[in-house]
């Protein structure tokens, strides 16, 4: 629940930034969402924000509603009491990711949450990925899954061979001791 | 009658298990006496059966003033990397999602691109045919980019071994133009690993 709540505070601060975008230069807004954001909104963040924002901008009507999605999420939060996120009741978080889902809706994005991501959709292609951890974790770059799938499969190949070659050993000597 | 099967039955387990171990030493004394050339000789054939042409190139439109006007689409391939030393001239993708990595070399979504001034971070798969070889670089060799808006040469000036959840090893900053690939270690590993070798280059022409 912690990782959507990353997630549901990632996309509302992207799109609290958009109202921004008009008022201020670029770099103020980075820093305004910097600040707004806190620890959770990481360097990689900005970095995705910032490219969201030079290829798709909005309208001051989306502007607006979006505000009133970040104002909506800051009283979830502020009504709680909580002072850690992780805290939240499971009412709050899925408040949370209500009001993400309906703020990514109002930019025709949708969000798919998988396990330690959240995928964000615009007409139907993937635009990005976003990690909800906070420590993120480096893209398992191992032997890819084909080729420890074939290592797996040869080594048991090899033990099944062994064993019938063994149990034929075994047949013939039983055979030739009668 | 009882005896006679437990006895049979013990034979039996004994011959299994003397027949397997004659099996693993004939595999491992093959493999030793013939490791090298069973590895070059599936180097080869993985060079010849993975397609790097079949990929078209994400046009991007880039400005001297403005920089990078356009992105590639999530998934996109958009670049190619070769780095000579070892052999590696790969189509690097926009995206880091395992389906992207069996392609070629992933760029993490949180990076900028090559151009921009700023943290790049590539990834690939240790595999024969892309970044096992990573063990023999060193300072001073060259990685080169090459996209539809420019050629990119990074100079490599530190090599790391360091834990997956050290991701702050890999600082994304817009100061200087830096690439950072990291593959996982070790680079013949079977199974999941949780160490990544991450090679720093900066941008020198």
């Amino acid at each position: 629940m912690k990782k959507i709540l990353v997630s549901a505070l990632f996309v509302v601060v992207i799109l609290a930034m958009s109202t921004m975008v008009k008022a201020a230069s670029a770099e103020d807004a980075i820093n305004y969402v910097k600040t707004q954001g806190g620890s959770y909104i990481t360097e990689s963040d900005l970095v995705r924000i910032e490219r969201h924002f030079k290829q798709y901008p909005i309208t001051e009507e989306q502007g607006d509603q979006l505000k009133a999605k970040v104002d909506a999420a800051k009283a979830v939060i502020d009504n709680s009491g909580k002072t850690v996120i992780k805290d939240l009741s499971k009412e709050d978080k899925d408040k949370l990711r209500s009001i993400a889902n309906e703020a990514a809706a109002i930019l025709d994005l949708n969000l798919v949450f998988k396990g330690d991501t959240c995928e964000i959709y615009k007409d139907g292609k993937l635009i990005e990925t976003a990690f909800l951890k906070n420590n993120q974790i480096l893209v398992y770059t191992g032997n890819d899954e084909e080729t420890t799938n074939k290592n797996v499969l040869a080594i048991s190949l090899v033990a099944i061979v062994a064993l019938a070659t063994g149990a034929l050993y075994v047949g013939k000597r039983a055979r030739s001791a009668k | 009658m009882q005896n006679r099967i437990s006895k049979t039955l013990k034979a039996t387990i004994i011959n299994l298990i003397v027949a397997f171990l004659v099996i693993l030493i004939i595999i491992g004394g093959v493999r030793l006496a013939f490791g090298q050339k069973i590895d070059e000789a599936v180097t080869l054939l993985n060079y010849f059966t993975l397609d790097l042409s079949d990929k078209k190139m994400t046009e991007i439109v880039y400005d001297q003033q403005y920089g990078l006007k356009s992105y590639p689409e999530y998934g996109a391939k958009y670049a190619d990397i070769e780095i000579e030393k070892i052999d590696a001239n790969l189509p690097v993708y926009f995206g880091s999602t395992l389906e992207i990595l069996k392609d070629g070399v992933g760029h993490d979504s949180g990076s900028y691109f090559p151009g921009e001034g700023g943290s790049i971070i590539y990834m690939g798969h240790n595999s024969k045919n892309v970044f096992r070889r990573f063990s023999e670089l060193q300072v001073g060799d060259m990685i080169k980019v090459t996209t539809t808006y420019g050629e990119f040469n990074y100079e490599i000036y530190d090599l790391k071994l360091i834990d997956e959840d050290q991701a702050d090893m890999l600082p994304i900053q817009r100061d200087e133009e830096i690439l950072m690939v990291y593959t996982c270690y070790p680079f013949n590993n079977i199974g999941y690993t949780t160490q990544r070798y991450v090679v720093y280059s900066k941008l020198v022409k």
